[in-house]
């Protein structure tokens, strides 16, 4: 039996038994059985990942195998990358299915409650998409996985109906992120009129037959990177996350900030490596620099916000917006050091993120006063989440961050390090300013104005939120000795000839070069990563001792820079559409 | 073949993007956001086009008979039952809106953000 589809197979299976047994089983009960359709989820795709180890693992659905160097079905491409995603997103997931049960007793009486029966089956189609997102090796199939992930977070984010903010917000996720899956849809159009394949390998392979670029082609990649951009939610796509992340429900806004955020840059690496890379040739450079700039804005401008707006929830989602920058700037150098370095930062600091989400919610943001011990403990996560953020050594931030730098040096790009470093700082600060407001009364000045946060912990279950919170740490100090692995994952990702030959077989023998020195943390790096955490708790003590963030909260800029994120939909949508069209004329203008 | 579907799929997405980022009505802009959709599905049909193609049924019909594209046919199914969900979520929280603020303004919705959920 091959347990290939099972990852994907099993949460599907598990989401539909789930709403039978809601009517009939009591609500702790659900929660175990999710969590155990999680941790099954966990199980397989670590066994993918082994197996990948030594192979690219190739599936026919149905036995439809290639004939003749032509793919007939549809295929999961397994590779030690995709593989680790499925894993990650099933370690997230399983955090946010042991929160829910103390979501349980929110804020708003019965709709809530009601509304929660589904949580747990929403929750399983959104690990069930994110899984197939990250095995398939199929354009086509991509997109369907894609789809089913938004459609199950927007129910999700829109579950809490009696919140008007929560509603608008979901409102905006919703239209923001189906915008960006037309974009997406009219890309795989564009690529199949012209390479008539939806096989990723088989587009590769026809495209680079024809020698170059086309117009249209370089179109469908400008139109593929925008709308996977847009799930990553960097700048200017951001204005749906920032919103989103403040009001939707807790297990929802782990999982954007532990996992979903990243895997949009998992696609544009995906979509890159297996369908463009050849026929990019020596353009790359244009390619490299856009997502690099993209990246880097994203960075410096998601930190600022973050030390501007006010609300905790809304604050980390600007830091989330922040370090999903840093993370394309990684994937962005277009080398396999680089996205090893973002691997590493993506497990890394994706679980960090998820912790400061559980460490706001055991402080309380929001809900109801909590008890002292339970604000301490929540402080105590945000705090140490503060440190990794900024890339202290213990944790596989600083490791990621450290390679990256390193990697968009080597690219030619030394103006990085400072920029990367200075979005760190400025984020790392805003996190512990969101301590050091939620450890001081009056604890009122914490709590987004205009949003009654769905999701504060019941008085007797925080402990279990506390544990997840530090096993999501523990996660990421964890993530320290995954260097050699991605490493090698990272080779065999951006090898596009072996990745074509495996799937399709034929064509030039895999040439693999000598195998590259595993990643680790220089000396130079771990002393910039110590910078910056020093930096970063020097500037957060400034801040506060000084009063300067209250008046930064008053400033012109900020006046403007909320203007520009009161959650209109207009706006968003607008912001997507030049966000765009410079994308395209970019690439239009450059990679021929 | 001529470009007349082209120029109707990029029409239809540029209307329906106007609408979607200039209305002031939530069901006026979900139906916006179906007419962006409409242009993919014209898109994909178009792309599989074939001048003087049969219908893809390939039971019945001389073999080496033209026919036009199945693939893209299936694409664009899937993307009706993909767009049919997103439509009917969006409907359901615009309700849900109306029942919360009896408007469907969405500057409406922004202005009252200050007052205390219910």
């Amino acid at each position: 039996m091959n347990i290939v589809p099972l990852p994907v197979v099993l949460p599907l299976a598990g989401a539909a038994l789930i709403l039978f047994l809601n009517t009939v089983l009591p609500r702790r009960w659900v929660q175990g059985i999710t969590l155990l359709f999680v941790l099954a989820e966990v199980a397989l795709s670590a066994v993918l990942l082994h197996r990948s180890g030594s192979g690219t693992i190739v599936y026919w659905f149905g036995g439809w195998t290639p004939s003749h160097g032509v793919a007939l079905g549809i295929s999961f491409t397994v590779d030690p990358l995709g593989a680790g995603g499925a894993v990650l997103a099933g370690l997230i997931v399983a955090a946010a299915v042991a929160t829910t049960g103390s979501t349980a007793r929110s804020t708003a009486g019965s709709t809530m409650e009601n509304a929660q029966g589904f949580v747990h089956a929403l929750l399983l189609t959104l690990l069930a998409a994110m899984t197939g997102f990250c095995l398939t090796g199929d354009l086509f199939n991509l997109f369907v996985f894609f789809e089913l992930m938004a459609v199950s977070a927007f129910a999700l984010a829109a579950l809490h109906t009696t919140s008007r903010a929560a509603l608008r917000a979901a409102l905006n996720f919703a239209i923001t992120n189906s915008v960006g899956a037309f974009l997406v849809l009219i890309g795989i159009a564009l690529l199949y009129s012209r390479s008539g394949a939806l096989n990723l390998a088989q587009i590769g392979r026809a495209l680079a037959a024809t020698g170059h670029l086309d117009r249209l082609t370089i179109i469908a990649f400008a139109l593929l990177t925008v709308g996977f951009l847009i799930k990553a939610a960097v700048v200017p796509f951001h204005l749906w996350l920032v919103d989103t992340a403040s009001t939707a429900p807790v297990p929802l806004v782990i999982i954007l900030a532990g996992v979903l955020d990243t895997l949009g840059v998992y696609a544009v690496a995906r979509i890159y490596w297996t369908v463009f890379a050849t026929s990019v040739g020596s353009h790359d450079t244009v390619v490299r620099t856009t997502l690099i700039v993209i990246g880097a804005v994203s960075a410096v401008t998601g930190a600022t916000l973050a030390l501007m707006f006010e609300g905790a929830r809304r604050r980390l989602g600007c830091v989330m917006v922040s370090h999903t920058g840093i993370l394309l700037v990684g994937v962005g150098c277009l080398s396999a050091s680089g996205l090893a370095g973002a691997a590493v930062y993506a497990i890394g600091d994706g679980a960090v993120k998820a912790a400061l989400i559980v460490g706001v919610t055991v402080a309380g943001a929001g809900g109801p006063a909590v008890s002292r011990a339970r604000r301490r403990c929540g402080v105590g996560l945000l705090a140490v989440g503060g440190l990794a953020l900024a890339g202290f050594p213990l944790f596989a931030t600083g490791l990621g961050k450290a390679v990256i730098e390193d990697a968009a040096s080597a690219a030619g790009y030394p103006w990085v390090t400072p920029v990367i470093v200075l979005a760190a700082v400025l984020s790392a600060a805003a996190v512990f300013d969101v301590a050091w407001s939620m450890a001081r009364p009056p604890f009122a000045d914490v709590q987004t104005p205009d949003v009654q946060i769905p999701g504060s912990a019941g008085p007797s279950r925080w402990h279990i939120v506390f544990a997840v919170g530090s096993g999501l740490l523990a996660l990421s100090a964890a993530a320290n000795v995954l260097g050699r692995w991605a490493t090698h994952a990272a080779v065999r990702f951006v090898d596009t000839a072996g990745y074509q030959q495996r799937v399709l077989g034929g064509g030039p023998a895999a040439v693999l070069g000598k195998a590259p020195a595993s990643i680790q943390l220089s000396v130079g790096g771990a002393a910039i990563d110590l910078l910056t955490v020093l930096a970063a708790v020097g500037l957060a003590a400034a801040l506060n001792r000084s009063g300067a963030d209250r008046a930064a909260r008053q400033s012109t800029l900020r006046a403007v820079a909320a203007r520009l994120h009161d959650g209109s939909i207009g706006d968003s949508v607008t912001w997507v559409t030049a966000g765009t069209a410079a994308v395209a004329l970019v690439f239009a203008a450059n990679l021929r | 073949m001529n470009f007349l579907p082209y120029l109707v799929a990029i029409w239809l997405f540029v209307v329906g993007l106007y609408g979607v980022v200039t209305s002031r009505n939530l069901f006026h802009q979900i139906i916006s956001l179906s007419v962006v959709q409409a242009s993919t599905y014209v898109l994909l049909l178009a792309i599989g086009y074939r001048t003087g193609g049969t219908a893809p049924v390939f039971a019945g019909i001389p073999v080496g008979r033209l026919a036009v594209d199945p693939v893209v046919q299936a694409l664009s199914l899937t993307d009706v039952v993909v767009g049919a969900t997103v439509t009917a979520l969006l409907l359901a929280i615009a309700v849900q809106v109306h029942k919360r603020t009896g408007s469907l303004d969405p500057e409406d919705l922004r202005r009252r953000l200050g007052e205390r959920d219910e």
